[in-house]
């Protein structure tokens, strides 16, 4: 057999066992390859580091099962730094049907109840359905707009929110998603009411998302798997992020050879193919 | 217990979802079904919720207290109601009320911000002091990227090879985008092989394997 001839073969799922050969093996003995820090991420984690006690944190989800890989771990590395913040107040709302599930799942595993007080240091609002109608509104009176809180208690008794009527009072947003709700807050919290605003985003949206960075829209942006474990190095808590990032190299690596791989077969089949 | 029920039962449908890479089958459609049902059962109940606690309340509370801006919130409710009434050939018209109503409302809403973001920011984002080769970069490839999508012949021949310059730049660009597509399915690769891959989950793997080599080889002897 030729090399044209090797090349020119169909090797689906020898590719299947190399890419998952490529992703188990760093995961299961991890290499320790060096994670550099975005200055995207690494601006989002100064913000957060110089928030002084009575700021307001507003951490917006659209997390699903779809981008849970992705974004769920910036989105509990981000959670668990804001908790270490003392005095700093934290508000969780869902633009997802699936996010509070995430949001409750990261509150656990972060042991928010024996950390802090509910009502006090934090409240999850939950999903809020409307899109961009509801972002607006929780913008403009979110007293107005909600009754209860995920867990159906009445907002008036939440003395957090007592001194907290909309994005007036946001020192920053932080927004997770896949989806448009990440301009939803721009539109209606940075350009109304000039709130900071910040995305953490899957892979594919991070280059629309740059546009906005580099104009000064918004402080930073958490870029998928990536920035996620930058995020859990900066605040020195290694978790599936930073563990990942071994097994995303090496499948990099295996894409490069393959696509240098089957360039040579186009060029040495006589590009027939 | 429950968590091991839990931790099996997650790794077995990732499994079953995983064998359409094998071939269409019937473990890939229960763990499709079941995700798809799942999802809308809980966005259904969801839903419910979010009719009780953003328009009921209030109108009740309205009720209780004579507050006409709390019981307003019954036309929202009889709009949405309204919106069922496109399956009915005599009264289709009522709902393109409450669809235009909708309308109306989201194009009013994002219009400001999406003017005062997309344009009016974009613009300012765009001019730059021309003090640093990032700067200088940037701005090159503004300038050649809009000269790429005018369409007037004239200026299009007066400025040379310029518009190419931007085909190439958007080219970078789309490569980009290629290139963080791949990052973020790899990311979802290695959030689901962080499930199943700690004992006891990681037991199942040989099992699904043995499956699709006891169907692979029954598949084969009756082609035979």
């Amino acid at each position: 057999m030729t090399v044209t001839e090797m090349l020119g073969r169909n090797y689906k799922e020898i590719i299947y066992l190399a890419l998952f050969a490529s992703l188990v093996v760093p995961m299961i003995r991890p290499i320790g390859l060096p994670v550099p820090i975005d200055k995207t991420t690494a601006d989002i984690y100064n913000r957060v580091d110089a928030l002084q006690p009575g700021d307001v944190v507003v951490l917006g989800s659209n997390i699903g099962a779809a981008i849970y890989a992705e974004v769920y771990p910036q989105y509990i590395a981000i959670m668990e730094h804001v908790f270490r913040k003392e005095g700093v107040r934290l508000i969780l709302v869902d633009h997802g049907t699936e996010a509070p599930i995430f949001a409750e799942r990261a509150l656990t595993e972060l042991n928010a109840a024996g950390r802090k007080t509910y009502g006090v240091d934090y409240v999850h609002l939950g999903y809020i359905a409307g899109d961009e109608a509801a972002i607006s509104g929780l913008c403009r009176d979110l007293h107005a707009l909600l009754q209860v809180d995920y867990s159906g208690n009445s907002i008036s008794s939440l003395s957090m929110l007592d001194d907290i009527n909309g994005a007036q009072d946001f020192t920053i947003v932080i927004d997770f998603t896949a989806s448009a709700d990440s301009q939803f807050w721009l539109n209606q919290a940075y350009a109304t009411y000039g709130t900071a605003i910040a995305f953490g985003l899957t892979a594919v949206k991070v280059p629309d998302a740059y546009a906005y960075y580099t104009a000064g829209q918004i402080f930073g942006i958490v870029e998928s798997l990536k920035g996620a474990a930058g995020y859990e190095i900066l605040i020195g808590r290694p978790g599936i992020a930073a563990k990942g990032m071994d097994a995303q190299s090496i499948a990099h690596l295996l894409y490069i050879v393959l696509m240098i791989l089957g360039n040579l077969a186009y060029f040495m089949g006589g590009k027939k193919k | 217990m429950t968590d091991l029920i839990m931790a099996l039962g997650s790794t077995a449908l990732i499994l079953m979802i995983y064998t359409i890479l094998y071939r269409e089958n019937p473990a890939f459609r229960i763990g499709e079904h079941l995700m798809v049902g799942a999802t809308v059962g809980h966005a259904v109940v969801l839903a419910v919720f979010q009719i009780r606690d953003l328009a009921f309340l209030k109108v009740q509370q309205g009720m209780n207290t004579g507050n006409l801006g709390q019981m307003a919130y019954v036309v929202p409710i009889l709009l949405g109601v309204a919106l069922y009434l496109q399956f009915s050939k005599a009264y289709r018209h009522i709902a393109r009320v409450a669809i235009a109503f909708m309308l109306s409302v989201g194009i009013t809403l994002s219009a400001r911000g999406l003017i005062s973001v997309n344009v009016i920011g974009q613009i300012k984002g765009a001019i730059v002091p021309l003090n640093n080769v990032q700067n200088i970069v940037y701005t090159v490839g503004v300038v050649c990227v809009l000269l790429y999508f005018v369409y007037e012949e004239r200026l299009s021949k007066a400025v040379g090879p310029v518009p190419k310059v931007g085909r190439w730049l958007l080219m970078v660009t789309m490569g980009a985008y290629f290139a963080n597509s791949i990052m973020g399915r790899l990311s979802i690769v290695i959030g689901t092989l962080d499930t199943i891959l700690p004992a006891p989950n990681l037991y199942l793997i040989p099992v699904a394997l043995l499956i699709l080599i006891a169907d692979a080889w029954t598949r084969s002897k009756k082609k035979e």
